[in-house]
């Protein structure tokens, strides 16, 4: 039995995770999820990390409250162990800049979130054969940091 | 930049040239509703392979082609001033040249061309080579299984995903 896969979802939708775990229950099993809602709590999840993170996190660019997804995207790619953890932007829309910007960033993927509760099932197929069945993920070991 | 960006004088290399051209499926590329994915390995299995399983998740991907390091920059220079030619996703062999060679070539193309997706290959996929190779850059890092048939797999997924899923920058959008 292959070992659990940790995604860490930061949307501040606080529906999603529900639907994200129903969605892959079938296509994706080793998947499990903690969801954070905004920047500033995906910097404190990161930096109470004691031991193994996130295999991949799923990070919307739209977070609401002031700071989008870039901050913690930046914030991640400066962290000397959250760098290696592939990082998969969400967004509703295709603005081009956002998309180079992403990239550019350190964003290892960049992708339309799902609109309804079927292709969140697809979606999950393509997610396990990519992340988990094909690229090797670096390894990383997370260290808590007081700041 | 790299000193490994030169060919031996009066030398060019043409992107496109195919290995094994008859054993590759063609198909009619439609304006506006392709790109290029740039194949960079030596090894002539793998780049047939390649280039199969990405026509088959998009028929009409247009593929560039380079065996050494020399060939993959002097195509990335060739295609620069052509925005709607130049590849959108770079699949990188370590393997193409010997290990420091290797390296400098991906740093050489992330300081130079940091929009383009890079997915580098391995059959080496030891802690500090993929560490190496996301620290200088590449957007995921397949460490090659040694079996055909799962190689074959993880060629698929990889294609699979970049051309069917994921929105790579400068991609045309229809």
């Amino acid at each position: 039995m292959k070992p659990k896969f940790l995604i860490l979802l930061v949307d501040d939708n606080a529906q999603l995770i529900d639907l994200l775990q129903r969605a892959s229950r079938e296509n994706f099993p080793e998947a499990s999820f903690i969801q954070v809602c905004n920047t500033t709590e995906a910097i404190a999840y990161i930096d109470q990390l004691d031991g193994d993170g996130p295999k991949l996190v799923l990070l919307d660019i739209d977070l609401g409250n002031g700071k989008s997804g870039f901050d913690f995207l930046t914030f991640l790619q400066a962290h000397p162990e959250g760098r290696f953890v592939p990082v998969v932007m969400l967004t509703v829309n295709q603005v081009p800049s956002a998309i180079v910007a992403a990239y550019s960033t350190g964003a290892s993927s960049f992708i339309v979130k799902p609109f309804s509760f079927e292709k969140w099932k697809q979606y999950f197929v393509t997610l396990r054969q990519y992340w988990f069945d094909t690229v090797t993920i670096a390894p990383s070991r997370f260290y808590k940091r007081v700041h | 930049m790299a000193n490994v960006h030169l060919f031996p004088s009066g030398q060019s290399y043409d992107c496109h040239k195919q290995l094994n051209p008859s054993l590759l499926k063609s198909a009619p590329i439609r304006p506006n509703q392709s790109f290029y994915v740039f194949i960079a390995t030596a090894n002539q299995d793998d780049q047939l392979l390649i280039a199969q399983s990405l026509r088959g998740s998009m028929p009409t991907v247009r593929l560039n082609y380079a065996q050494t390091p020399e060939q993959t920059l002097q195509c990335l220079v060739d295609y620069t001033a052509e925005y709607y030619n130049f590849p959108r996703l770079l699949i990188l062999d370590l393997e193409m040249a010997h290990r420091q060679l290797a390296w400098h070539l991906l740093e050489a193309i992330r300081v130079h061309y940091p929009t383009l997706t890079i997915v580098m290959t391995s059959l080496d996929y030891r802690s500090a080579t993929r560490r190496q190779a996301y620290t200088l850059g590449a957007h995921a890092f397949i460490g090659k299984s040694k079996d055909w048939d799962q190689w074959k797999e993880q060629v698929d997924g990889l294609a699979h995903y970049w051309l069917k899923l994921a929105i790579l920058p400068g991609q045309p959008l229809f």
